[in-house]
């Protein structure tokens, strides 16, 4: 039996499920109508068809107050679809065991029409047969007035035909995994991609978000887990990146020579050779040097930033009804560089909203990950508590001891900070802040989880702050219950349903 | 004035005639260069021989920084006003301070500049260099004619050398890229080797560029008007088009940089915080940095010139720079004074590391980023990262003008720069505090023990040679008998 009919008859399975449950839906068809915020909840095709779409949206109404879905509909990653990522205990929903034989791509219908200027056809996800989960759960959640807005994300993998022809090229002329946003075929793609979904369905809203950086913050290893990162293989220096820098004025080659500076510079933090005249007075004398790599850091962001404004302007152009917004990555929340490049100001010509993650939870590690990985290049000079204070001041928060937040997690207040933040950072336009709120993302096993009442209150601190609505995070199939009920129970609290 | 400098002189060549008659000091024959900053007034205030007695007795000098070239009075003149008088040389402040030449302008040197009239006046017609140099090398003492980058506005024609702020108008400081003043600096160097018998010449600029002057100072704890940064003359673009520099767009650069130096100092938080946008007008104007470094290089291509000039005329000349005091404070100055680099056309470096005055100069350096880049943090917060980033471990902020730095300071920046110049030819001679005076004088005073301790310490560090500073008239003959005391335990002298 090949996993195509696997997954087809699993479908059918639940999708007769789904048509027993009525009761459960009308009363979340109540809850959702009244809400007057938008509760958001990202989730993946299969817990749609792991436990049928009606239960499953019995339970976001029920438990989570949600009104509106942030459907993965094309992701070759893990991260938000699929089911539990395996290792992680299971939650107590949904099938009781890992899928692991993900593949992922376009969960719904690839329309041929809308991918004629690129040589990236052959997308369409295998993980659940023929099913396309925009035709199945679109009409169930419209019944209820929940809103569904597609959900995509920059991440691909390496066996997709033609895939080579648009990935990134390193800083030694390697091809990377990530694709280049100055490739025309990238491009063309993004943008066949989101018109199929605004001509093909009637979506609320689209959502796409990328969670990567440039060189620079690459090289240093300015993000969580960035330890690992190879200072060699940052990208991008692929012909297309090149030609867009000459016509910027950049010098190419000195570019180059930077980044390679930068190269030997981080290599050497790893290895513990503190430079003679430290680490951060080294770092600035390469960027001195070289101002080229902070013009190339700049060219990358401003790529990210006009890949955006492609995806708005094509999205309006099929349907000016639809809104257009951005996930906004976690290292907006760690590394000082990553966040002056999102400048909200300009992100909101051409955002309706923008999911600015703030994963309170995993926060923790990841924050002590950042510190880890930085205090061996820009910032190698300072002990990792020191290191951290000083992090908390640059970014405006008051959080625990670099000892204690992998088990404690990230508070509230900074869910509140942040918020506060992205909200000062819009004012003045029209673009709405919805944060991101961690329900059990994973973490190591011993680091701490999330809980039903630090779930709530990083709701509340949302709202406190003043957002419009929130996002419930990263996928509805590794989220508990109970943690779930937390979220909701704060916006019932707050009277917003 | 000109009589009243006249008879100063000729007391003080009486009291001169008086100290040859005194059994002269037998100078000491040490491998490494036992420097001193002096200005040519306590010659003519105290006496040649006298000072040179002094100077070799107490200190065990064997080489004099003679401040030849210079408008100011940090390295020139008599004991700062309003400071006490040191014990010794004449009791008063000579507050008509002039500066200049203090040796003699020979004009051939000078066709290719329209600076010509340059002959400091302070001193009638006395040529320093004429009058020190032989006495000097009869005991075996070396003179390196000591000049430095301090203009008046009153020099003729030095308003078509001076440097344009980002609004067009001139500034005090002269362009490193204005051929005027570059010949000026080649005419004067190139005299002052051709000219006389000098043992070498150390020049120094304490200066950098506009993207330093706006976030940060070292002299102004309010920091800088940051509308008044240079350079952005003619020269100046011309060199930067060359550079492959979009002018343009570094004026925009800079425009947007003062927008939110004004923005931050006048208390308004941006909502990203001060860092995080710090680095968010860089990312957006990368052509600040690129202005900034050519800026920095403009003055390296000054010191390779000189160096090259002057090599080529006597080889066996040593030429080497005062580095200024910034690279103690400011990441930015450190990371633009890469040692590697500057002993490609440097002999040795006098780095400067002041203890004493070091103390409220970090004080103001971090007062004067509370509001730019370690806005976002507690100024006590901002001084211990500073630390941290430049290897010090020094006292708290409050505590620091009173206290100064301390000689651990002066180990570890010796430290630093000697390890810095490792597989080069280039000595290291650290600049030592001696009674630096232009501070509060409620402030941190040298003493004799940690002066010892001082010198001490920049031996402990790899020093190989000392310049005492910054000059000789303000100094306590006691604080100057510790720095000979701790090299006559050394040994070195």
């Amino acid at each position: 039996m090949s996993k195509q009919e696997v997954d087809r008859r699993h479908f059918l399975r639940t999708a007769g499920a789904l048509s027993t449950a009525p009761l459960l839906a009308r009363g979340g068809l109540r809850a959702a109508a009244s809400s007057n915020r938008m509760i958001g909840i990202q989730i993946g095709s299969v817990s749609f068809v792991d436990e049928g779409t009606e239960q499953v949206l019995d339970i976001l109404q029920q438990k989570g107050a949600v009104n509106t879905l942030f459907l993965a509909v094309f992701t070759y990653g893990r991260g938000i679809a699929g089911r539990q990522v395996p290792g992680q205990p299971l939650p107590d929903h949904g099938k009781q065991e890992y899928d692991l034989n993900f593949h992922g791509g376009n969960f719904a219908t690839p329309h041929p029409q809308f991918y004629k200027n690129t040589v990236l056809k052959d997308t369409r996800a295998p993980d659940h047969g023929n099913l396309d989960i925009l035709e199945m759960v679109l009409p169930a959640a419209r019944k209820r007035g929940m809103k569904t807005i597609c959900w995509l994300e920059d991440v691909f993998r390496s066996d997709i035909p033609n895939i080579e022809q648009l990935q990134e090229v390193d800083l030694h002329g390697r091809n990377a995994k990530t694709l280049c946003f100055n490739n025309p075929n990238y491009r063309g793609f993004l943008t066949g991609l989101v018109e199929d979904y605004a001509s093909s369905y009637e979506i609320d809203g689209l959502m796409w978000g990328s969670e990567r950086q440039g060189a620079l913050s690459n090289s240093l290893g300015a993000m969580h887990g960035g330890a690992h990162n190879d200072p060699g293989r940052v990208t991008c220096f692929c012909q297309f990146c090149q030609t867009k820098a000459r016509s910027r004025g950049i010098n190419v080659e000195r570019a180059k020579q930077g980044f390679l500076e930068l190269e030997k510079f981080v290599r050497a933090g790893r290895a513990g050779q503190r430079p003679v005249d430290g680490y951060y007075v080294t770092f600035w004398r390469i960027l001195l040097n070289y101002p080229e790599i902070a013009a190339w850091e700049m060219l990358w962001t401003d790529s990210l930033r006009e890949t955006y404004a492609a995806i708005y302007k094509t999205v309006k152009s099929a349907k000016p009804s639809v809104p257009v917004g951005w996930h906004i990555w976690h290292n907006n929340s760690f590394n000082p560089i990553y966040r002056a490049e999102q400048d909200l100001q300009v992100l909101s010509e051409y955002s309706d909203f923008l999911k600015m993650v703030m994963y309170h939870n995993c926060g923790g590690e990841r924050m002590a990950s950042y510190i880890d990985s930085v205090s061996q290049t820009i910032y190698g000079d300072t002990p990792k508590q020191m290191l951290l204070d000083f992090e908390y001041s640059v970014m405006n928060y008051k959080e625990r001891s670099y000892a204690e937040i992998p088990f404690t997690g990230l508070s509230s207040d900074y869910v509140y900070r942040e918020t506060k933040r992205a909200l000062d950072g819009v004012a003045g336009k029209k673009t709405l802040i919805w944060p991101g709120i961690d329900i059990d993302i994973p973490t190591a096993i011993n680091h701490s989880r999330s809980t039903q009442q630090g779930t709530k209150e990083a709701v509340q601190a949302a709202f406190r702050a003043g957002a419009p609505g929130v996002i419930l995070s990263r996928k509805y199939s590794e989220m508990k219950l109970a943690n779930l009920k937390g979220a909701g129970d704060a916006v019932r609290e707050l009277g917003f349903v | 004035m000109d009589e009243l400098n006249r008879r100063a002189f000729l007391t003080a060549m009486a009291s001169g005639t008086a100290a040859l008659a005194a059994p002269a000091v037998t100078a000491k024959k040490p491998n490494q260069v036992i420097g001193i900053q002096i200005g040519s007034v306590s010659f003519l205030d105290e006496g040649t021989e006298r000072v040179l007695d002094i100077l070799q007795e107490k200190a065990c000098v064997n080489t004099l920084f003679l401040a030849s070239f210079t408008y100011g009075n940090g390295i020139a003149s008599r004991q700062l006003p309003g400071h006490p008088l040191p014990d010794h040389g004449v009791q008063a402040y000579d507050d008509d301070f002039h500066g200049g030449n203090y040796a003699t302008p020979h004009m051939q040197y000078y066709k290719n500049t329209v600076i010509k009239d340059v002959k400091a006046p302070d001193h009638g017609n006395i040529d320093i260099l004429e009058m020190v140099i032989p006495v000097a090398k009869k005991r075996g003492v070396k003179v390196f004619p000591w000049s430095e980058d301090v203009w008046s506005p009153k020099v003729p024609n030095v308003e078509k050398i001076q440097e344009k702020d980002l609004y067009g108008r001139n500034a005090r400081t002269v362009c490193f890229n204005n051929p005027d003043h570059h010949n000026f600096l080649l005419g004067l160097m190139e005299d002052f080797t051709r000219s006389y018998d000098i043992d070498g010449i150390m020049w120094g600029s304490e200066r950098y560029g506009a993207f330093g002057n706006m976030v940060e100072s070292v002299h102004n704890r309010n920091g800088n008007d940051p509308s008044r940064v240079t350079c952005f003359c003619n020269f100046c673009q011309e060199k930067a088009r060359k550079r492959g520099i979009n002018v343009q767009r570094a004026f925009d650069g800079f425009h947007m940089l003062e927008a939110w130096v004004r923005s931050c100092r006048s208390g308004q938080r941006p909502a990203d915080g001060y860092y995080t946008t710090l680095w968010r007008v860089l990312f957006r104007y990368p052509e600040i940095l690129a202005w900034e470094t050519m800026w920095n290089d403009s003055v390296h291509e000054t010191y390779e010139a000189i160096y090259k000039l002057v090599k080529s005329i006597k080889s066996q000349m040593q030429v080497g720079w005062h580095v200024w005091h910034a690279h103690s404070f400011s990441p930015f100055f450190r990371a633009q004074t890469d040692i590697q680099e500057l002993s490609k056309y440097s002999d040795y470096l006098k780095m400067t590391v002041y203890h004493n005055l070091g103390g409220t100069r970090m004080e103001t350096y971090i007062t004067s980023t509370r509001n730019t880049i370690y806005g976002d943090m507690p100024i006590d917060e901002a001084l211990e990262f500073e630390y941290r980033i430049m290897n010090y471990r020094e006292r708290g902020y409050e505590e620091l003008p009173y206290t100064g730095l301390s000689p651990d300071y002066v180990y570890r920046e010796t430290k630093r720069c000697v390890e810095d110049a490792k597989g080069t030819n280039v000595q290291i001679w650290p600049g030592i505090d001696v009674d630096i005076s232009n501070m509060d004088p409620n402030f941190s005073r040298c003493t004799p023990p940690v002066t010892k301790e001082v010198t001490l310490a920049a031996y402990r560090g790899g020093a190989q040679g000392l310049v005492i500073s910054r000059k000789y008239s303000e100094m306590k003959l006691a604080n100057l008998a510790a720095v000979g005391d701790a090299l006559r335990e050394l040994k070195i002298a």
